[in-house]
């Protein structure tokens, strides 16, 4: 069954952890996969395997508290994003209202080219 | 003809100033159309692929649970990585960040709209086909005079002008563009005043979701890692176990457990490669609008300002020229 991590880290430290917590656990983590890596027997990666979860766990911890901070930023970038689309949306509106009077023009010039195609020459 | 030479000069060279004003608009927001495509694509697969990993551990963990005999386990309780509405709550705004990265390809694209060339090109070939009746005011205008020597085959010649027409080919195709240029002037004029506080805005949210969509990957990268590791423990623990004496596992199906680890192995690696890569990509985007918004606030002393400087007064004679014409 698990048991508490060696040396001076607590079993259920407060997340989010400090850098230097981050990289104790990191360290003991990387220690003990080292040790299972490293042996073929049974007992001893069973023991390993037993308590290895509480190290693992506090750094996964420290990492779901991430991403669930991460949530909330989604969520209010999602809203600022859509208020700047909004405002770019109406810009292309307005861009496209400027290449149609300008084909307009275009419709007066032929206008007047026939007008004058029928006055007569002095 | 070098005063006829001059003024074609300044109306293609107006045209030219258009297009130099257009393409650092048009060329970084493709930039960020292309940096983009790679972090919604390979963002969506690694949520997802995180989250099928970890109820893959799960199902590992349950079974430690069965042989530990541990009556806290409880399969209904199982933790999920990220719920399908966190997922959602990514995948909308990497949405929203296609929709902004098509919106600016689709304002670059409207200062070089068909509709404006259409109605140039009509303009400039009317004002050719007014031949000896217009012709003197747009010398007038031009500054020019009638080349009598013109020898220049023209395809709007007609039967019925015997002279040469007062407006060659060039000349038309010169007011053409100046139309078109002024046209896009107008349109410049629109995207200069409104587009770069809205690029400026947006930069801020950019590289706020950049930074929390790294964020996000190297924290499922640590998961990811120390779930493909508890996998392959859990799996060489089983392995050792069946070994143990009295055990007489079928030795074809021990082979095969051996094996999967090697699979695992790999499945690891690429799994860690594939979010060094989002990560990288990540980057890229950060950097792509970084450096459209840079050019927007004029930090570029080539940039976009000095360019559309230049082009407000080449725009500003053309103004004056087009708004002649009708009236003389």
């Amino acid at each position: 069954m698990a048991t508490s991590p060696p040396g001076n880290l607590p079993a259920t430290p407060s997340i989010p952890l400090t850098p230097e917590a981050r990289g104790a656990y990191q360290d003991l983590y990387d220690k003990i996969q080292a040790g299972i890596d490293s042996t073929m027997d049974e007992a001893t990666v069973e023991a390993l395997n037993a308590w290895f979860p509480e190290v693992e766990q506090v750094l996964t911890k420290d990492d779901l508290y991430k991403i669930s901070a991460d949530n909330a930023i989604f969520d209010a970038l999602k809203k600022q994003i859509d208020y700047v689309n909004g405002g770019i949306k109406i810009l292309r509106g307005q861009i496209a209202s400027i290449a149609s009077d300008f084909a307009m023009a275009g419709d007066v010039i032929a206008a007047i080219d026939k007008v004058l195609s029928l006055v007569p020459k002095a | 003809m070098p005063t006829h030479c001059s003024n074609l000069g300044v109306l293609l060279c107006a045209s030219l100033w258009v297009s130099g004003c257009v393409s650092p608009l048009a060329k970084h927001s493709t930039a960020i159309s292309t940096a983009i495509a790679p972090v919604v694509d390979q963002s969506a697969a690694a949520y997802r692929d995180a989250v099928a990993l970890n109820n893959l551990r799960s199902d590992y963990e349950a079974v430690i649970a069965y042989k530990n005999k541990d009556a806290s386990y409880n399969p209904r309780t199982t933790p999920v990585l990220l719920t399908e509405k966190e997922i959602q709550s990514r995948l909308a705004v990497l949405a929203a960040l296609q929709v902004y990265s098509e919106s600016l390809i689709e304002v670059s694209k409207g200062t070089d709209s068909p509709e404006l060339d259409a109605a140039s090109k009509s303009a400039g070939s009317n004002l050719t086909s007014l031949g000896n009746d217009l012709a003197p005011s747009i010398e007038s205008v031009l500054g020019i005079e009638a080349d009598k020597g013109l020898t220049t085959t023209t395809t709007v010649r007609t039967a019925s002008s015997a002279a040469a027409p007062l407006l060659p080919p060039e000349a038309r195709n010169g007011i053409s563009a100046g139309i078109d240029a002024l046209g896009q002037l107008l349109v410049n004029r629109v995207v200069e005043k409104e587009l770069p506080g809205k690029i400026e805005a947006m930069d801020s949210h950019i590289q706020a979701l950049c930074k929390a969509l790294e964020d996000d990957d190297e924290a499922l990268q640590g998961i990811e890692k120390r779930d493909y590791d508890r996998i392959l423990d859990l799996e060489k623990g089983f392995i050792l176990e069946d070994e143990e004496p009295g055990k007489n596992v079928n030795p074809q199906e021990h082979r095969t457990e051996i094996m999967k680890l090697t699979e695992i192995g790999r499945q690891q690696k690429d799994a860690d490669e594939k979010l060094d890569s989002l990560r990288n990509a990540i980057d890229k985007l950060a950097l792509a609008h970084h450096a459209l918004a840079a050019e927007v606030q004029h930090h570029n002393p080539g940039g976009l300002k000095n360019k559309l400087s230049e082009l407000s007064d080449a725009g500003s004679n053309l103004g004056k020229f087009y708004s002649s014409l009708p009236t003389k």
